[in-house]
């Protein structure tokens, strides 16, 4: 009693000092949850030593703005665009092949970029606005533009949403994603003023009407992608100058005023704030969190970065009930996987293969809605699949272990390389259920053995339906 | 045509058709007194069929001059009334519009229509009014009033790539079986499915998909499907293969209540055409091989398909030559027990909604025959009356 009371006494006195150090349960926590669903040994180490508050800085100061993977090389130029109707049919074959090759080769340089950034949150952020910004590159076609949109997620991941949301809409990928391109004069194509509402400002249904897409619709009239010299081209011919009643205010709207006059909704932060709770915290929302959240967002003009700290820094993001409650999105459940394991796959084509077949096909979402996520992810299919994934990467570290080290690249198909588990089964030997720890975010559901140093509990544990959920 | 037995079923089931306005109680969920030996083919439309380019008012002048480029000439035009008459794509649909067993059910909408993709498919899988939010579809309201039994493979059976749609809600039993279903159903089997129950929804989600994966494998497998002999080939498109493995499941005698087949690309935003052409010569050509082979094996009685899709298209053409989201639209049955025809009216051009059509149908009337005269359930959940669809 008196122990534990000075203990108290002791604790009291260093907590006033300074902050406690994290937790193993809450660097693991915080770690899976920024980035792909786990956290290695490495990572963890380092936060260690932090106060939680501290480990939160670490991570949103770690955000990279420029992708470390060098840029794919594009074969296909989208500026040979206006020549390729009067190719042969050959050529226009050739012409296909290419872009079909640009847009593989882009979404490998990606997944590349998932497995070995330093900053796994940073991908994480770009994953979310991909989501949020939608595009398909079966309809953009160029690799090269849908780079320059996933470039323009990096640069602003937690920065300016005034910036992102206006670049976003301004670059090619978007202007012929949502037939922008094709908005004109007397003949309005409403379907990006529509998705801008719906989808990237208000949310669906909140606060804006069918006539305020009419009317905005025109207000974007004439912008076009510039094919003489890439990006954007405002063509004052096709643009509608009368004038145009969007969200109660009155002018000669350009596109830029509309979104201007869109983003003084306080509505926009709200919708923000719901969007990335769902993201990171849970899918139950929190009215009077995200109330607060979207205030943080508007006292700072749209600068994330303070939300996103006060949204990690929050109770419904730290408390222990708050584990293991999201689903691990195909990405999370392959990258985090083989970052866990240290798996460097020789061929990323194949790790891509994998999540496309899980319901993620990267650059590619199913439709303007991009992916829904949650519960969606998990289908009779993919349940299968899922489990035939982790077998798969298992695969890399039980090769390892019989063929005593080397590059054990010989027999059978080594999907995902291979890693030596001896560093995490180490662990083991000194912690006992330091794995357990490690790899689930909750207790696990089958009847097996997940203490021991073999690698068969490292299976066990990637085997079971919790490590689905992170 | 109604026997005394279905009389004193639908006088519990509709009270308005007692006409006393008084709501009774449901029918007593466990007597499942359903015609469980049914199987509803759900064909969604994803993207939002162009009703107008499908059955074409080639009669009306106005229809031209809204859509000087995409229009369907009046030469090309199955014509089968006065007015209204088919793409030509439909024109394997033909025999079974001929045969009585095709029913066009013209206009079908709803009040306050919603023209976003998501929120408009939400509608019409809830059987939601337009500003009513409803976890569960409408297949799962009805399965959770009138459980249906017990001995089926699944509650549904999606065949297609997107979402469970009708089926959505944790209580129903569905499974996904795309291209290589036996591969599939093989690996299923060896699923161990975790019992322990859980607070988390996330994981409970989970173990239960692992469960209903398990035991509709299990009963899938003892039908054998690859074995099953069809004697025609389908189409080669992702419709007509889904509509094929649907033809195996069935013929082999796997039970299930609803099969939930996607044909994509319906956002005809520009260059509608060739596309729009070319997925309704999908659609048609695939209806046609599966009725040939239901018939030939004496299930075309036992089995109903229903288009539906979240809207129908602008009257106006867009400057793309393409469409923009619209409002009603027609939507289509097809079986042996179905009464062929047209059935509501089609919305006339000259008296628009703002730019859009006005509904004549509300899509719940279809739900409701589908409830009460194909599967001779209670649906309760279902306001609207029943079209008097099916024989």
């Amino acid at each position: 009693m008196i122990v534990r009371f000075l203990l108290l006494i002791f604790c009291l006195i260093v907590g006033s000092g300074r902050a406690y150090a994290i937790s193993f349960d809450d660097a693991r926590h915080l770690l899976a949850r920024t980035g792909f669903g786990t956290a290695t040994p490495t990572e963890i180490d380092k936060i260690l030593p932090l106060s939680y508050e501290a480990a939160v800085d670490s991570i949103l100061d770690g955000v990279l703005d420029i992708a470390r993977t060098p840029v794919p090389k594009f074969q296909s130029n989208p500026l040979e665009r206006p020549t390729v109707k009067r190719l042969d049919k050959a050529a226009k074959k050739e012409f296909k092949k290419r872009n079909r090759e640009d847009r593989k080769a882009l979404k490998f340089w990606w997944i590349q970029e998932m497995l070995e950034t330093p900053s796994p949150f940073t991908e994480h952020m770009v994953l979310f606005w991909h989501n949020h910004f939608v595009s398909e590159i079966r309809k953009v076609k160029f690799g090269q533009w849908a780079y320059e949109q996933n470039a323009t997620f990096r640069k602003y991941a937690i920065g300016d949403f005034r910036k992102l949301l206006t670049e976003v809409s301004v670059g090619p990928a978007m202007l012929v994603y949502l037939d922008a391109n094709k908005n004109k004069k007397g003949k309005p194509n409403e379907n990006f003023a529509r998705e801008v509402l719906e989808l990237f400002t208000l949310g669906e249904g909140q606060g804006y009407t069918e006539k305020d897409i009419r009317e905005s619709a025109r207000a974007y009239t004439g912008w076009r992608v510039n094919f003489k010299a890439g990006g954007f081209i405002f063509k004052s011919r096709a643009h509608d100058d009368d004038e145009k009643t969007v969200l109660g205010e009155s002018g000669n709207f350009d596109g830029l005023d509309v979104i201007k006059i869109i983003l003084k909704q306080p509505r926009v932060s709200e919708f923000l704030a719901e969007k990335l709770w769902r993201e990171f915290v849970s899918l139950e929302p929190n009215p009077s969190e995200s109330i607060r959240l979207a205030q943080i967002i508007r006292d700072n003009d749209y600068d994330l970065k303070p939300m996103m700290k006060a949204l990690f820094m929050s109770d419904g993001f730290r408390h222990p009930s708050n584990r293991g409650l999201l689903i691990k999105s195909p990405v999370e459940l392959t990258i985090g996987t083989l970052r866990l394991l240290g798996l460097k796959p020789p061929e990323y084509k194949k790790v891509w293969n994998h999540q496309k077949r899980l319901g993620q096909n990267v650059f590619d979402p199913p439709d303007v809605k991009g992916w829904r996520g949650g519960t969606a992810w998990i289908s009779s299919t993919t349940t299968l699949r899922r489990t035939q994934f982790l077998q798969a990467a298992f695969k890399g570290i039980r090769k390892f272990s019989k063929n005593t080290g080397s590059m054990a690249m010989n027999k059978g198909r080594r999907l995902f390389g291979s890693a030596d588990p001896a560093p995490l089964q180490m662990r083991e030997v000194t912690r006992p259920g330091y794995l357990k720890k490690l790899i689930l975010a909750i207790e696990p559901v089958m009847q097996k053995k997940f203490v021991g140093k073999g690698p068969k509990v490292i299976r066990n544990l990637l085997l079971d339906p919790a490590y689905q959920v992170k | 045509m109604m026997n005394r037995r279905d009389f004193l079923k639908y006088s519990f089931a509709a009270p308005a058709l007692v006409g006393t306005g008084v709501q009774l109680l449901p029918f007593p969920v466990h007597a499942s007194t359903g015609n469980w030996d049914r199987t509803l083919i759900l064909l969604e439309l994803k993207g939002g069929n162009d009703g107008l380019n499908t059955v074409v008012p080639f009669a009306d002048k106005t229809y031209y001059d809204m859509r000087p480029t995409i229009a369907i000439p009046r030469d090309k035009v199955l014509k089968h009334s006065e007015k209204l008459g088919f793409h030509p794509a439909f024109s394997p649909l033909m025999p079974l519009w001929e045969a009585k067993q095709m029913a066009v059910i013209l206009g079908v909408g709803y009040r306050n229509p919603n023209l976003s993709h998501f929120r408009g498919i939400d509608i019409w899988n809830s059987a939601s009014d337009a500003d009513q939010y409803l976890e569960n579809g409408w297949i799962t309201q009805l399965f959770r009033e009138s459980k249906p039994n017990a001995e089926f493979a699944a509650d549904g059976i999606n065949l297609g790539h997107n979402s469970v749609g009708p089926l959505e809600g944790d209580k129903t039993k569905v499974v996904t079986l795309n291209k290589n279903p036996e591969k599939f159903l093989k690996q299923a089997g060896r699923i161990k499915p975790g019992n322990s129950q859980t607070g988390n929804s996330a994981l409970s989600h989970i173990l239960k998909q692992r469960r209903d994966l398990k035991s509709a494998a299990d009963k899938m497998i003892a039908k054998q499907i690859r074995t099953v002999k069809l004697g025609l080939a389908f189409s080669d498109s992702k419709i007509g293969a889904q509509f094929e493995t649907a033809a195996r499941l069935l013929v082999a005698g796997v039970k299930t209540p609803v099969l939930k087949l996607t044909i994509k690309k319906f956002d005809t935003h520009a260059g509608q055409e060739p596309l729009h052409t070319e997925l309704l010569t999908e659609i048609a050509t695939s209806i046609s091989t599966f009725a040939k082979v239901m018939k030939a094996k004496g299930l075309w009685d036992k089995v109903t398909v229903m288009s539906y899709s979240e809207f129908g298209r602008r009257p106006f053409e867009n400057n793309s030559s393409g469409s923009d989201h619209g409002t009603a639209a027609p939507h289509f049955m097809f079986g042996g027990k179905v009464k062929g025809g047209f059935y509501g009216e089609q919305p006339p051009l000259d008296d628009l909604d703002g730019v859009n059509l006005k509904y004549r149908v509300h899509f719940r009337e279809i739900y409701a025959s589908v409830a009460r005269e194909w599967w001779g359930l209670n649906a309760g959940f279902i306001k609207e009356k029943p079209l008097g669809l099916f024989l």
